[in-house]
């Protein structure tokens, strides 16, 4: 085949390049939105785990020691620091049990459950003969409010403890809030 | 060769590949939002029925309602036109069975969903 000099294409015409940058500029618009919203549901799905997770694991674990538990105390003094059982921290009496799951008579741990900021704490005493592991540990970092109700105003007489939890996070577009209430009665009072 | 040749057979696989690809990247996290919304009612509906099944057994045999509804304060946490069953059968002469489910249908979700949990009370023993 022949190409006479006139049907060379040289370069680009006007058209071409103005339909080249215009697909360009929608191709990098779209990608650009979408790498936005990805990012922004990550975000609101991550958060929102966050605060719905979180207000679950706290519940679960006060129910893991108040079930057990066979008071509430007014105070205890742990080794660290006092605490005092008020309408936003608890102090719980537990019996000790054994590796087998029996309870050891007369032999008792302590756990309380308080707030500092948004963090919520469980601090945890245990007798030598106890299973249970003492320690300080962080069970949610995204506390609102944490009420405590007492079914009685005696310290000596109380047998059940309502929980209340309510958990904020926020993402850049909103603030997701989520909340669990249960009263839970103490088995071995 | 002809100047208008059009887009080959590779082109066009290769677009529609990675159209593919970013749609279903879209749609599953779509479809994960929908999953964590489910999730956390579910949380919320877990904790509704079992501080319900908590109170009957406080209250104790004599005390159990008649089969019906309850009320809760976490149901209004729930998308709208959730609903409270409690269920309360005989079992046997000194033994009831409660069965307490909450129902609700999330935005997004193809169906409802359900959590259920049931127990057996008996006439003597129980909470303090």
């Amino acid at each position: 085949m022949k190409f006479s000099p006139r049907t060379i294409p040289s370069a680009f015409s006007l058209i071409e390049m103005i339909i080249v940058i215009a697909v360009g500029t929608t191709m990098l618009i779209i990608l650009g939105v979408l790498i936005f919203n990805f990012n922004k549901t990550a975000i609101y799905q991550q958060t929102l785990s966050q605060s719905s997770g979180s207000a679950s694991a706290l519940m679960r674990e006060i129910k893991l020691f108040a079930f057990p538990a066979s008071a509430v105390l007014q105070t205890h003094t742990f080794s660290s620091a006092t605490h005092t059982s008020t309408s936003t921290s608890l102090v719980l009496k537990i019996p000790s049990t054994n590796s087998s799951g029996a309870v050891i008579t007369n032999t008792y741990d302590y756990a309380a459950f308080y707030v500092v900021g948004t963090n919520a704490y469980r601090l945890l005493e245990t007798d030598a003969l106890s299973t249970r592991t003492s320690g300080t540990k962080l069970l949610s970092s995204t506390i609102s409010a944490l009420a405590f109700t007492y079914n009685t105003t005696d310290f000596a007489t109380v047998s059940s403890v309502t929980i209340d939890i309510r958990t904020q996070a926020s993402t850049p577009q909103e603030i997701l809030t989520d909340r669990r209430v249960e009263q839970l009665r103490l088995r071995n009072y | 060769m002809s100047k208008f040749r059009g887009f080959s057979l590779i082109e066009v696989t290769v677009s529609i590949f990675i159209m593919g690809v970013i749609i279903l990247l879209l749609q599953a996290l779509i479809q994960s939002g929908v999953l964590l919304r489910i999730s956390k009612s579910q949380s919320i509906a877990l904790s509704i029925v079992q501080n319900k099944l908590e109170s009957l057994r406080a209250d104790g045999y004599a005390a159990l309602p008649p089969s019906g509804t309850f009320s809760d304060s976490l149901v209004s946490a729930l998308p709208q036109a959730a609903t409270t069953t409690l269920t309360v059968s005989v079992y046997n002469a000194q033994t009831k069975q409660i069965s307490a489910s909450v129902v609700w249908r999330d935005p997004g979700a193809t169906a409802s969903s359900t959590v259920s949990l049931s127990t057996l009370i008996t006439e003597t023993g129980g909470l303090p």
